[in-house]
């Protein structure tokens, strides 16, 4: 203890570690705003709070800072190597033993810096930005974040240097396993600086909490094993490498721990358990034998334990298969599987995200499913597009995360859809199609609801909401949104914009599909970017709900933006209006009429038209155009990718890159050049005769398939007229 | 002894050693993973081995082969060097003589290390794309790979005769300089590494471009900068060679 006080007491007297403590707290300061300061244009001049001051401060000081201290402990480590010294201390001590003392001084020089970092940062936003203090992020971020980046850096650097006994070797390995976790997808190895953006304000940490954590708990086993390894590498004086490893390996309780932290840190890697590689719809194959005509989910949310549990029937009719095809999610585990009332044996494919039901062959089939567990989420998409979580606070579950099992069959003409959700009483949940019933016992709510639909997409969403709700004509909107974040809502006058989205698209493109169902929106958390809508739920990330008090200065009192004044925050807040414009779209294309996907026709260009159409209507051409440019440029670039005009070579590049390489191409074609397309359709028959062509065309196929030969056919126009150069 | 086998001395005592060898093997690693991850898909659409993935891919190892650049050039500073140093400027060595012979050494050694990155991305053309035309990998090698060096090459020289603690505090800095995006931290003339000038460039070439083939443009403004840290190196080097140090 004393050789440790002594430790502490000589380093505070060298200067560097208080230089280095200032060094890091001016880095976390600067940290505070590194959110604008990156090329996330999604999360620029999002309103400042514990959460985003927190994580940005302490994702920024962990980058940079992990490198300092790690160059710090290595030079600490060398420098009686340095200095020639290491002989005469080994006569009097353990010299291993003053190093592990040296290691632990630093550790206690990193949670001091932590710890004045953190409260600098505090001050800081408790007295320039005047924000209420949530001690809660703080906690987090510092601590699980920022901290355990400081200590791996330590821990990697030391065993590294007992290893090779070399100042430079061990820093430069840090530093290719630093650029390493800096270029990482995959968020097991972003140990630095997490692979979070930024962290909700509506939710919290929690949906990605438990991935930084599990992050954390993989790197402590990494770098015991790196150390545990230098450990057993360290020179012995007067030995040389192997010797020294000969004489280390007798002590059985060392080369237990190394075999323990290899073992452990593997195991952990390989049994990660809240990803998967989620199957995109486009890499299914459909059984087109068999349609489904009824679904009927019974869901129980356990929140506090982020896991769900229930049953869920399906009807089908079944044209002469033996089998039907689901994909699943492999976070449920499946109790039973019952077809037509009995107990079946059911296979599950190699890569467990499909199963295989045998059925009999026969017209009726009723196949009841009991699964229940947590949900997994796509492998690459977590902190920033995760298709599914349950948290404490906060469900959202895409229909693409497969919480309710998909069939691999063709969907009927109608599907009727009735069930119940069942979540702790705080939450507010938004369920598909009409809500008949609330029921409330012993702490949980079951809501009850029926749909009748084209598709199966339903979603599940719940959370802390304030509901507004309002009608025009036969339709209905509920609007839920945090209350935290209704000072915007209101400034803004995002429910106005609403209301003019669902005048304009009434009135340029017919009546709401249904009286019965209303529309709903919800806002969700930023861990799926973005909008989104199946049936009649639409979803948007909270960046839309919740910028920056300065935004307020753009609008007047009747909403309007100057369209003059074009600057980053006017095309920030266009933006925002034009994803939801384009989401309510879909209710009319996608939800009203079925649009019948064949690249690069399908409900988004439409969605995108009729969004740029709004934005034109109500900012004028100089706003719209820059949409449009936009479009255009992502169009012209994508032609000019290399590997699409060069396809011959894409054997060069792995299967992964050349899925997302095809993925990329078919958006740009579904999102930017069918949008460009339908203009030049609107430039040939002007746009008045376009949009009432367009209304007789929704009139028609009003709840049914839209191909785009008929489409074409029924605005009389032809695949050339609407032809890009 | 003469000047030459001086200077083949040092450069074997560099290269010869495990250390570099293991600084050698660090940086094919990091080679290899950028070229086989990140280079092979093109820059933004561009091909694999057009000017801008290969600027790319010279912004992803330099920081790399610099930092080892400037570890090895702690060697020259370090006690050991320093003592050796009293016993050498006994002999008729003037301390510019021995300040332009380690610093010659120093640029052999780089030229080595920076030519394994070159070399092995050169074969990975070749067997992958049975690409030839190297001579077009010259311009963003000699603008975005020399001038950052001859800069790191000055300074480490002036700040390691200063003390060899600064030396030290240069590592990190040279590292996050060339891995971490300071676009809108750091002013544009601190961009030594030229990715701030990559990045602008992206944005208003590569975003939207008409053509499959775009040309990377270099303007004179950028230029200038290279050349005012190749200057600003060389003075340093020329300030290490003459100023002397108290005996």
């Amino acid at each position: 203890m004393s050789l440790f006080k002594n430790e502490i007491k000589f380093m505070f007297k060298s200067k560097i570690i208080i230089f280095l403590i200032m060094a890091s707290c001016i880095i976390m300061t600067i940290g505070i705003n590194s959110i604008n300061m990156s090329n996330d244009f999604d999360l620029f001049y999002i309103r400042e709070s514990s959460s985003t001051i927190s994580f940005g401060s302490a994702k920024f000081g962990a980058s940079i800072c992990s490198l300092l201290f790690g160059l710090f402990t290595v030079l600490t480590l060398d420098k009686d190597m340095r200095k020639r010294s290491k002989g005469i201390i080994e006569s009097n001590i353990n010299y291993y033993n003053l190093m592990m003392i040296r290691i632990l001084a630093i550790v206690f020089y990193e949670i001091v810096a932590t710890l004045i970092g953190m409260i600098v940062v505090i001050a800081i936003q408790k007295s320039l930005y005047t924000i209420p203090i949530n001690i809660s992020y703080y906690l987090f971020n510092y601590w699980i974040v920022l901290f355990p980046s400081l200590l791996f850096s330590t821990l990697i650097v030391s065993g590294l240097y007992l290893l090779t006994n070399s100042l430079d070797i061990s820093f430069i390995t840090l530093g290719v396993i630093f650029i390493k976790s800096l270029t990482s997808h995959n968020y097991l190895l972003t140990w630095v600086q997490t692979n979070i953006d930024i962290v909700s304000d509506f939710v919290g940490f929690e949906p990605i909490g438990h991935t930084i954590i599990y992050n954390r708990i993989l790197w402590i086993f990494i770098c015991i094993s790196i150390f545990c390894l230098g450990l057993l590498f360290k020179r012995r004086y007067g030995f040389n490498l192997r010797n020294s490893f000969l004489t280390n390996v007798k002590s059985k309780v060392l080369v237990l721990l190394v075999i323990a932290a290899i073992l452990g840190s593997g195991f952990i890697y390989i049994k990660e358990p809240y990803t998967m590689e989620l199957m995109r719809n486009s890499e299914t194959i459909i059984d087109e034998k068999v349609y489904l005509n009824g679904l009927n989910p019974k869901i129980i949310f356990n929140n506090k334990k982020r896991e769900m549990s229930g049953e869920v029937s399906y009807s089908f009719i079944n044209k002469g298969s033996n089998l039907i095809k689901f994909n699943i999610n492999e976070g449920l585990k499946i109790d039973f599987i019952k077809v037509n009332g009995k107990e079946i044996e059911y296979k599950k494919t190699k890569d467990e995200s499909t199963i295989e039901v045998p059925v009999p062959n026969i017209e009726k089939v009723e196949i009841t499913i009991s699964y229940g567990g947590k949900i997994k989420s796509d492998k690459n998409g977590v902190g920033r597009g995760m298709p599914g979580y349950i948290s404490k606070n906060s469900i959202y579950l895409l229909e693409n995360s497969n919480w309710i099992f998909r069939p691999l069959v063709k969907e009927g003409d109608y599907i009727n859809i009735s069930g119940y959700y069942s979540a702790p009483d705080y939450l507010t949940m938004v369920t598909p199609g009409k809500l008949i019933d609330v029921e409330t016992k012993g702490g949980t709510r079951k809501w009850m609801f029926e749909y009748e639909s084209h598709t199966a997409d339903i979603g599940a969403f719940g959370g802390k909401y304030k509901k507004s709700e309002f009608t025009f004509q036969n339709m209905t909107v509920e609007f839920y949104y945090s209350p935290k974040h209704e000072e915007y809502v209101e400034s803004m006058k995002i429910e106005e914009h609403i209301k003019n989205i669902m005048k304009y698209y009434t009135e340029n493109i017919g009546e709401y599909y249904s009286e019965t169902y209303p529309l709903k929106i919800a806002e969700v958390a930023l861990y799926k970017r973005g909008g989104h809508s199946s049936e009649n739920v639409i979803t948007i990330s909270e960046n839309m709900l919740n910028r920056d008090k300065d935004m307020y200065s753009l609008i007047d009192d009747n909403g309007k933006i100057e369209p003059m004044d074009i600057s980053m925050k006017t095309d920030i807040f266009v933006k925002d209006i034009s994803l939801i414009a384009h989401e309510m779209a879909h209710q009319w294309w996608g939800t009203g009429v079925n649009v019948v996907e064949s690249s690069p026709w399908s409900s988004e260009g439409l969605a995108q038209y009729f969004s740029y159409k709004y934005i034109q209507n109500e900012f004028g051409d100089m706003v719209s155009n820059m949409e449009l440019s936009r479009w255009e440029n992502r169009v012209r670039e994508l032609k000019n990718y290399y590997y699409i005009n060069n396809s011959e070579m894409l054997d060069k590049v792995n299967e992964k890159y050349r899925k997302s390489l095809e993925m990329e191409k078919i958006q740009s074609e579904l999102y930017y050049l069918m949008p460009i397309k339908l203009l030049k359709g609107e430039e040939i028959l002007g746009e008045k005769g376009f949009l009432n062509e367009l209304e007789k065309v929704y009139k028609k196929y009003l709840s049914k398939d839209l191909t785009y030969e008929a489409f074409l056919r029924e605005m009389n126009l032809s695949k050339e007229d609407i032809e890009i150069e | 002894m003469n000047n030459i086998n001086l200077l083949k001395y040092e450069i074997k005592k560099i290269i010869m050693s495990k250390k570099y060898f293991y600084m050698i093997f660090l940086v094919m690693a990091l080679t290899y993973d950028s070229l086989t991850r990140l280079i092979t898909g093109g820059y933004y659409g561009t091909a694999p081995f057009s000017e801008w993935s290969y600027t790319f891919f010279i912004q992803l190892t330099s920081p790399l082969v610099i930092s080892v650049m400037i570890f090895m050039m702690t060697n020259i500073f370090n006690e050991k060097e320093l003592r050796a140093r009293k016993i050498l400027f006994s002999a008729p060595i003037s301390q510019g003589k021995y300040y332009l012979l380690k610093s010659t050494s120093i640029i052999v050694m780089f030229i080595i290390t920076a030519l394994i990155p070159i070399i092995m991305s050169f074969i990975y053309y070749k067997v992958l794309f049975n690409y030839n035309e190297f001579s077009t990998f010259i311009r963003p090698i000699a603008l975005f790979f020399i001038p950052s060096f001859i800069f790191f090459l000055g300074l480490s020289m002036t700040l390691g005769k200063i003390n060899i603690k600064l030396l030290y505090g240069l590592i990190p800095i040279t590292f996050l300089l060339g891995t971490i995006d300071t676009t809108n931290i750091l002013p544009q003339w601190l961009d030594i590494f030229g990715a701030h000038f990559l990045k602008i460039s992206t944005f208003a070439e590569l975003f939207g471009r008409e053509k499959e083939v775009m040309s990377l443009n270099i303007p004179n403004s950028f230029i200038y900068s290279r050349l005012t840290f190749i200057s600003l190196g060389i003075l340093f080097l020329i300030y290490t060679c003459i100023k002397t140090e108290k005996e």
